[in-house]
């Protein structure tokens, strides 16, 4: 058994449910610590309680350190208010088989734990094996992330653990895990040559280490000023106060440890407290536990909320039910894995059979009638509801014969049912700020769209739209358009793949991230432009019901989109009683010399004309008075105006 | 060319104006709002009317009948300029100095319904007009303003029936230039002018 446990992220970086599990509440800005130690790269997250699991979703890298930590795993917990400095914490205890795992003094428990004990590279590791494969593997475990110097807090005396990332004069100084107090860097400098001198020393002795510790552990430490025999977990003497030779701690182990390979695994390592304990055999009454940090507030509510789920242990009921279900499903899969070109309608052989399919259709008939008996149960059943729904959209697609327009709207209705995980509710955030529920919205509103609403809608879709497909899939808690569009706001801050968009006229969509506005616009175009010459007898142009039809957008959008293209001269417009047609702007890029093309004939005779004036003009004025306007204006005299 | 929508009815043109292609693109009717489409509409509807008054011999444009035109009107496609579309367009022919509005009676309400069009600029008609004196020895002779537009010997002219404010404004333009002289009459009307070779 271990303590983080890996978690699936969904694409918009929530954790993935089982089934029957569902979320509870969230909380962001927590940080995690291992006994005292903070675990570094999971000190800002979001805190996920579902009815199973607290899943840690770490902000900067969510694919690699998100941790959850199993419900059932957990003993007690217990609440830390603030106190000066230090931000309130929930610590957890685990259960009695995790402690013994890592409890070194009991190998007998250990023994009866090792069904459920882990290899030896995880990261509890049982001590009995602490020869030398068990030992590498330990120091594995805490190569590296911590270093085992000690300060002690001038304040309230503590002996707190440096960081293992402290580094002297550039990382700021830690606080005192207790009260909060940041100590002079004198104290600090002092901890870090003295165990620097320790470390010299210990190497020296280092031969000999091994046998060393394992005979120490059992006996304690003597201390060289005062021969008090302290417990082996001790750094000063109980008595005097005098430094205790450390020889657990063993600075050539680590050299050797940097050959080795590193663990991949993206769980935090067993650090601190449980690490050391088990080396020293000390914290024997302190259990491997877990702090959580809330540095936002909600603490209070999520402890409350995590008590009740402890209180609540639903996974036992679920897990009955789970059993239930898997039982059910494998009836109402048999019909649809087994071969359906036999006869669809008799899946199994024989009276026997017949008898199956029966009590089949009964036990659906009676969820039917059962969930329409009120609103409530429908609610409660509306799992069922969709799996009987889904059972029926397999059962249509492996059938043939089926059309296709049926089909569709089954997949339509089906993923109008329900969300593919429990809605996000307003008390799920804690009461806390909104941004946090708005946060989770956006999620779950992601979700929602990528599971292929939003292709449906092509890929762009209004706020109205996206409002009334949400929470027609949220069924109950409706949510109200100013959360949607706080939501909806969120995205990009997010790092969602949606992002809102407000068009000119103040149309507010939805659409993929990716798609600029450019590409939009250019696909359009080029589509106008194949689209824009019609069959003789009809009108040229698009109009945005011909768009609408094309890209699935609505009419809305299409108007928009058009109207944006236009305002980028793409394309202009034809408005007229019936309404507004878009061409490829034509206009723009036409020249049109008209003294040329129109009078250009007129030009070439001017040139025959010229050649002979006298003789036309006293024909032209004496003799034919009634000539016609061609060769008024073909005659020679206009050419001062137009050459 | 149908008599209705004949602009003026002198003309005898047996071919009716060919249009160019984009008077049957039907967004050219309409005011297209990006600007830049806008500049280069414009500057089209520019040239059409230039084109077409050219073409028919037309001296001014009243707004109030020139809309019914076939210039402003397809019929093929039924489109049709709007009348406020149409005084844009003047407008910025008027600021490119290819048209004048002319104050038809002064009053307020018929300001800017009547342009002229000047398919050939003042300048153009002092010149033609200086030419035609010249080839047909009529210098140093008074001509009344009636009989170079509509004389016997303007008959096949250019500018046969020129409009007067225009031919007036050509008239300036040569008695600036030294090129003629207006001769008033006793009561101070202008009777004629009378025309010097040119140097």
């Amino acid at each position: 058994m271990r303590l983080w446990n890996p978690i699936d992220l969904t694409a918009a970086y929530r954790p993935v449910l089982f089934i029957d599990e569902t979320d509870i509440l969230v909380q962001n800005s927590v940080g995690l610590y291992e006994g005292r130690v903070r675990l570094s790269g999971y000190q800002n997250g979001r805190l996920y309680l579902t009815s199973h699991r607290i899943c840690y979703v770490d902000v900067a890298s969510p694919l690699t350190n998100s941790v959850a930590i199993n419900l059932p795993d957990v003993k007690t917990i217990q609440y830390t208010a603030r106190f000066l400095k230090s931000s309130p914490k929930i610590t957890i205890h685990f259960a009695d088989t995790l402690s013994a795992a890592s409890s070194p003094i009991s190998p007998s428990s250990s023994v009866n734990g090792t069904p459920q004990s882990p290899s030896p590279n995880e990261s509890t590791v049982s001590l009995p094996n602490l020869t030398n494969f068990g030992a590498l593997s330990l120091k594995q475990s805490t190569s590296g992330l911590i270093s085992l110097i000690s300060w002690i807090c001038p304040i309230c005396s503590h002996s707190n653990n440096l960081p293992s990332n402290y580094r002297p004069n550039v990382s700021l100084i830690p606080p005192c895990t207790v009260c909060g107090v940041k100590p002079p860097e004198s104290v600090i400098q002092d901890a870090l040559a003295e165990s620097g001198a320790n470390e010299m020393t210990e190497s020296l002795a280092s031969d000999d280490s091994s046998s060393i510790s394992s005979g120490v552990e059992q006996e304690g430490l003597a201390c060289p000023k005062c021969t008090f025999l302290n417990n082996s977990s001790m750094r000063y003497c109980e008595i005097c106060g005098a430094r205790l030779p450390t020889t657990a701690f063993n600075p050539s182990d680590y050299v050797l440890d940097k050959n080795l390979p590193r663990r991949e695994s993206y769980l935090p390592f067993k650090m601190g407290g449980s690490a050391e304990s088990s080396r020293n055999g000390l914290q024997e009454e302190l259990p491997t536990l877990v702090k959580i940090s809330f540095r936002n507030g909600g603490d209070k509510a999520f402890y409350d909320k995590t008590k009740e789920v402890l209180t609540e242990r639903t996974w036992l009921k679920n897990l009955a039910r789970a059993k239930q279900a898997e039982q059910t499903i494998t009836i109402t899969k048999n019909p649809v894995t087994e071969p359906i070109q036999q006869r669809p309608i008799t899946p199994s052989f024989g009276i026997h059979g017949l008898q199956r399919m029966v009590e089949r259709e009964r036990m659906h008939n009676q969820d039917l009638m059962s969930s329409l008996d009120d609103l409530h149960s429908l609610m409660t059943k509306a799992k069922d509801m969709v799996s009987l729904a889904e059972g029926f959209a397999i059962r249509l697609a492996s059938s043939p014969g089926v059309p296709d327009e049926a089909r569709r709207a089954l997949r339509e209705s089906s993923q109008a049912l329900s969300l593919s995980s429990p809605i996000v509710t307003k008390e799920m955030a804690g009461g806390g700020s909104d941004q946090i529920y708005y946060g989770e919205l956006a999620r779950q509103l992601a979700e929602f769209l990528d599971s292929g609403v939003l292709k449906s809608e092509g890929g762009i879709a209004t706020l109205f739209d996206v409002f009334a497909l949400y929470n027609r899939a949220r069924g109950i808690s409706l949510i109200s358009p100013k959360d949607l569009y706080s939501a909806c706001s969120v995205f990009e801050e997010l790092g969602l793949p949606f992002k809102m968009r407000r068009f000119k006229s103040g149309l507010t969509v939805v659409q993929e991230a990716l798609k600029n506005d450019d590409i939009t616009i250019r696909s359009l175009v080029d589509w106008v432009k194949a689209a824009e010459k019609k069959p003789s007898g009809e009108e040229n142009g698009v109009t945005a019901q011909d768009v609408r039809q094309h890209f699935g957008w609505s009419v809305g959008v299409c108007v928009e989109e058009l109207e944006t293209a236009q305002d980028q001269g793409k394309l202009c417009s034809d408005i007229v009683v019936e309404g507004t047609r878009y061409f490829v702007n034509a206009i723009a890029d036409v020249s049109w010399d008209w003294k040329y093309e129109i009078f250009k004939e007129v030009e070439e005779r001017e040139c025959l004309d010229a050649r002979e004036p006298t003789k036309v003009h006293p024909e032209v004025s004496n003799d034919n008075p009634g000539q016609s306007m061609e060769q008024v204006i073909s005659s020679p005299h206009i050419t001062g105006g137009s050459a | 060319m149908s008599t209705l929508t004949s602009p003026i009815s002198t003309s005898s043109r047996s071919t009716s104006f060919p249009f160019p292609s984009i008077y049957s693109f039907p967004p050219f009717f309409t005011r297209q709002p990006n600007s830049q489409t806008w500049t280069s509409q414009l500057s089209l509807w520019n040239s059409l009317i230039l084109a077409y008054c050219r073409y028919n011999r037309i001296w001014r444009i009243d707004l109030n009948t020139a809309i019914e035109w076939d210039l402003f009107n397809n019929r093929d496609i039924s489109r049709s300029l709007k009348l406020e579309t149409c005084k844009e367009v003047l407008d910025s022919m008027v600021k490119k100095g290819d048209a004048e509005w002319v104050s038809g009676s002064g009053s307020q309400v018929s300001k800017n319904t009547s342009a002229i069009i000047y398919w050939r600029r003042p300048e153009e008609w002092a010149n033609i007009i200086a030419d035609w004196i010249d080839s047909t020895g009529q210098k140093n002779t008074i001509l009344t303003l009636y009989e170079i537009a509509e004389g016997d010997l303007s008959l096949s002219q250019d500018f046969r029936g020129i409009d007067p404010t225009i031919l007036r404004k050509a008239l300036d333009v040569l008695i600036r230039r030294g090129q003629a002289q207006i001769m008033k009459s006793a009561d101070g009307e202008e009777a004629g002018v009378k025309f010097f070779g040119s140097q």
